[in-house]
């Protein structure tokens, strides 16, 4: 049972990690119909120069100057701001093999179905436009709007797969061998994607306001049909290993695309330069001038699903029982940088937690805070129940925002 | 669910907009050049050394076209019967049944045509027969000229009748000539036709007549406009009179001028091919064109009479390509004594005119070749001249700003402002919002008397040259209030006082007034 947890670690992210080592499979003598079922819904966002203050300004409103100000400040900083965000939920059973095919003689078959929503978004920005956005204004930069652009999107999907696992060796060591697949179909819902072209730039100073925009949007009207693949592969040593377990997985999931939507495609593509509101003439700068040209296209379009390609090591501890060191490195494709994280696991109690540090995505360093809540059942070994709470917290103050929160319920029969 | 919870967040718990302050130092705000050619079009000005001066024009009719040759429209009807009783008496093919002479005496007092061309209007020929066969009526006008494109160029036109129903012809008559001058020049005026119905020698059969036939024929000019005329136009008077509209002036409404010089010319030109000698009567100023009241000028030029000389007329390819050399004269008004400087203190909404032209005073010294393009006639110009040199009332530009702001930005900040003056003269600057929304002006009940107002700015005089002006600076706290107004509807009132000195100043072009102003504060942006 701890190997199917563990490769539903691997497909279902880094901050669901439900287990715990001390829950150890025992064979039933009664079959259960379904032998294990996961609930669980997670949202995470990160950024170099957005604090969550500014984050929740922009979700409940009120004044957010301070926030904006910091955010001003760090995308100078940084010659750039970056935010992302993703938001998963869902609920995964899984099964006995189907009798349809001869049992294996070593190993077994498994079989997954989950159910799976989510939503994603990002963006990025140069220091000119949050200057333009935010201010100040009157100190002088070079105005470039380049590489302003963001993306957002959600989907639901059906993912129907398997598991097998079979006993080998490696190294001259036995080990026990993973491998699940599983197959995403459904719908999706939503995608918007915009930014602007490198020429896009303005000017507003002590002698001239001007704005050079050309900038364009994808927006779908329809919804689309979503299809994509996973894939996992993991290693654990069995039997005590060298006194020191070690479990390793690769996994890439969510490999895919959808779309072929009725598509809205907006253009502006304009110039507006002012000195001033003339006094006389009582003639202002025309903003209707910024009028934007729509058209819808029928051919659609298609977008790549956030796939997710992940590495994880978990190895106990020598003379700690319960003691669990972890890194892991996982890339989402939405976000510019892999993900890396190193933590520990301690404890064999009612409340276990596991702490560490980690690095990338879309921001810097930040801090997973995680805490598993096994029912008795489990601590003794058991089928139950195990409540897993995972946030992120920042690691270093004035380096952007990280915030994460994750709910997993798991519960094996 | 975090993502429902978050997309709830979104756009449910957002209960006030997202504000954040943006700072600005030292931005753009206001830019303008105030300038008398800004307040009156750069065509009414000139420049000389004598310093501005302006000069505004405008060209009027003297007389009406429907008082030189009033309208020529005509027309009969006349019912014609057979000469026996019974029937039927056969008529052999090209036979004629009906036919008659038609003298058309175009009867204008005091004027006796040679010739017409015409530039509009067209002749009407109707004719319905109860002769149980086919008839055909030919018309004929003698002396008429038409264009190729009617009828070939042929004045006699033929109409196919039919039995009991009336047929009509419709002939336009733009370009037509005519020459209304009787053989022997026995009468003028004349124009001559002659018509008749008969059986088409083109028929196959003989046609039987009744003593019962009738045939009724209607002839008619209808809408007919004269362009051109030549002729004899006898000694007589003519009323004047028109209203003068002056355009492009609206604007120097505001300026209370004391002209040290200023001159009305009223050029009349004479396009017409015979004498005119005019006298003006009144000129008045009116203040509004619907109900303004109008104010006379007074002035020893008005009631003089001007010979106004004949345009000479040549004819080379016909009346349509005239050529006319206009005789003109001058009337000047302001030379003498009078009260033209009361009269143009500002600018009118329009002149007022009146008097009377009399025709070939002399009698007829062509010998009834008078020629008149009625296209063409005799007209007014008028022209103002006034060198700027102002006196020392004071000048007042006032105009309003009507600023467009976004939605959803505010300021809290101060408004720099430069002036950059090189007006002769001291000025002083006013600026204030008006057409405040009302419930603005109910939060600032009990406010100083100018809580609206940035305080008044005096400007030094400048050197004259815009190369080196007087620059004078002053700030103005703007509040959030203040661009609420101004996206309310509010407007931004500049005023400007020219202390002009008691001997008076002299204005150039270039001098002018450069208003800039740079916003220091923090912009408040607000997204709902």
């Amino acid at each position: 049972m701890t190997r199917l947890i563990y490769i539903a670690h691997c497909l279902l992210g880094s901050l669901l990690v439900p287990t715990t080592a001390s829950v150890r499979a025992q064979d039933s003598l009664v079959s259960s119909p379904v032998l294990s079922v996961d609930v669980y819904a997670e949202g995470r966002w990160s950024s170099n120069a957005m604090g969550k203050w500014a984050l929740a300004g922009a979700v409940f409103g009120g004044d957010i100057s301070a926030p904006v100000r910091s955010l001003t400040a760090l995308t100078h900083w940084k010659d750039g701001g970056i935010v992302g965000g993703l938001g998963r939920s869902g609920v995964q059973l899984v099964f006995p093999a189907m009798s349809v095919f001869q049992a294996p003689e070593k190993g077994r078959w498994r079989t997954v179905v989950a159910l799976e929503t989510m939503q994603w978004g990002h963006a990025q920005w140069s220091p000119a436009a949050a200057t333009l956005v935010f201010g100040r204004h009157g100190i002088g930069d070079d105005g470039s709007l380049r590489d302003t652009k963001y993306a957002t999107g959600s989907a639901t999907m059906l993912r129907i797969g398997g598991i097998r696992s079979h006993p080998g060796t490696f190294g001259g060591g036995p080990v026990e061998w993973q491998v699940e697949w599983g197959v995403r179909m459904g719908e999706m819902h939503r995608f918007l994607n915009g930014g602007t072209h490198r020429q896009s730039e303005y000017q507003w100073d002590d002698e001239v306001a001007a704005i050079t925009l050309n900038a364009m949007q994808f927006r779908n009207l329809t919804a689309g049909s979503a299809l994509g693949f996973d894939l996992a592969v993991g290693m654990e040593e069995a039997e005590g290993g060298r006194g020191r377990p070690d479990r390793l997985s690769f996994s890439l999931r969510n490999f895919g695309g959808g779309g072929q939507w009725l598509t809205e495609f907006t253009q502006i593509d304009t110039t507006i330069t002012t000195e001033g509101w003339p006094l006389i003439t009582g003639q202002g700068p025309d903003f209707g001038e910024i009028g934007a040209d729509r058209d819808t296209l029928a051919s659609g379009f298609s977008r790549f699903l956030p796939h997710t390609w992940a590495f994880r090591w978990e190895r106990d501890a020598l003379r700690q029982p319960g003691v669990t060191w972890a890194f892991s490195a996982e890339r989402l494709s939405i976000a510019p940088r892999w993900e890396c994280s190193l933590t520990r696991r301690s404890g064999r109690g009612a409340l276990q937690t596991e702490l560490g540090l980690a690095w990338g995505g879309w921001g810097g360093a930040f801090i997973p805070l995680n805490f598993n809540l096994p029912s008795r059942a489990v601590r003794q070994g058991r089928p139950g129940g195990t409540l897993a709470i995972r946030t992120r917290w920042l690691a270093l103050a004035g380096t952007g925002g990280r915030m994460g929160l994750g709910f997993h319920w798991h519960r094996s029969f | 669910m975090i993502g429902v919870l978050l997309t709830m967040g979104w756009t449910g718990c957002r209960e006030e907009p997202i504000t954040w302050r943006t700072p600005l130092h030292d931005v753009i705000f206001l830019q303008d050049t105030l300038t008398w050619t800004q307040l009156v079009p750069d065509t009414l000005w000139t420049e000389g050394d004598e310093g501005l001066i302006l000069n505004a024009s405008g060209r009027q009719p003297l007389v009406p076209a429907n008082d030189w040759i009033p309208p020529l429209d005509t027309a009969w009807t006349a019912s014609f019967e057979l000469p026996f009783i019974g029937g039927p008496i056969p008529v052999a093919p090209g036979a004629e049944i009906w036919g008659e002479d038609e003298d058309i005496n175009f009867d204008i007092p005091d004027v006796d045509l040679r010739r017409v061309r015409l530039g509009g209007g067209v002749l009407q020929i109707s004719a319905e027969s109860t002769v149980q066969g086919p008839l055909e009526l030919r018309y004929r006008i003698e002396g008429a000229d038409f264009p190729e494109e009617v009828n070939g160029g042929n004045s006699e036109f033929i109409v196919q009748l039919t039995p009991d129903a009336p047929t009509t012809l419709w002939v336009p008559m733009e370009g037509v000539e005519l020459d209304l001058v009787a053989e022997n020049e026995q009468g003028w005026s004349r124009l001559l036709t002659s018509w008749d119905v008969g059986v088409p020698a083109s028929a196959a059969e003989e046609v039987g007549l009744f003593g019962s036939d009738e045939l009724i024929l209607t002839v008619g000019l209808e809408g007919v406009e004269v362009a051109q005329v030549e002729g004899r136009f006898s000694q007589r008077l003519i009323s004047m009179g028109d209203t003068l509209k002056v355009q492009d002036l609206g604007a120097i409404q505001s300026v209370d001028v004391q002209w040290s010089e200023i001159g009305i010319d009223l050029h009349l030109i004479n396009t017409a091919g015979l004498d005119l000698l005019v006298q003006l009567d009144t000129l008045q100023r009116l203040e509004s064109l619907t109900d303004g009241e109008a104010l006379s000028l007074l002035d020893p030029a008005l009631e003089a009479s001007v010979w106004l000389p004949r345009a000479t007329v040549v004819e080379s390819t016909g009346m349509d390509n005239w050529a006319i050399a206009p005789g003109t004269a001058t009337l000047s008004l302001g030379t003498g004594d009078g009260s033209l400087a009361a009269f143009l203190a500002s600018a009118p909404a329009a002149f007022l005119f009146s008097g009377e032209a009399e025709l070939n005073p002399l009698g007829d010294v062509s010998g009834g070749y008078d020629r008149v393009d009625l296209t063409r006639l005799p007209e007014v110009e008028w022209t103002v001249k006034a060198p700027l040199n102002l006196g020392p009332s004071q000048v007042v530009w006032v105009d309003t700003l009507a600023p467009v702001l976004p939605d959803g930005l505010a300021f809290d900040g101060t408004l720099n402002l430069s002036f950059e003056s090189s007006l002769p003269v001291g000025a002083l600057l006013e600026m204030s919002l008006i057409e405040l929304p009302q419930v603005i002006t109910w939060l600032h009940q009990g406010a100083s008397e100018n809580w609206n107002a940035l305080n008044p700015v005096d400007l030094p005089p400048g050197s004259g040259s815009a190369d080196a002006p007087s620059v004078t600076e002053a700030e103005w706290n703007l509040e959030p209030w203040h661009f609420d107004a101004l996206r309310q509807g509010a407007r931004l009132r500049v005023m400007l006082t020219c202390n002009t000195p008691e001997e008076g100043a002299q204005f150039y072009v270039e001098q002018r007034v450069v208003v800039r102003g740079h916003l220091e504060g923090d912009a408040i942006i607000s997204v709902e």
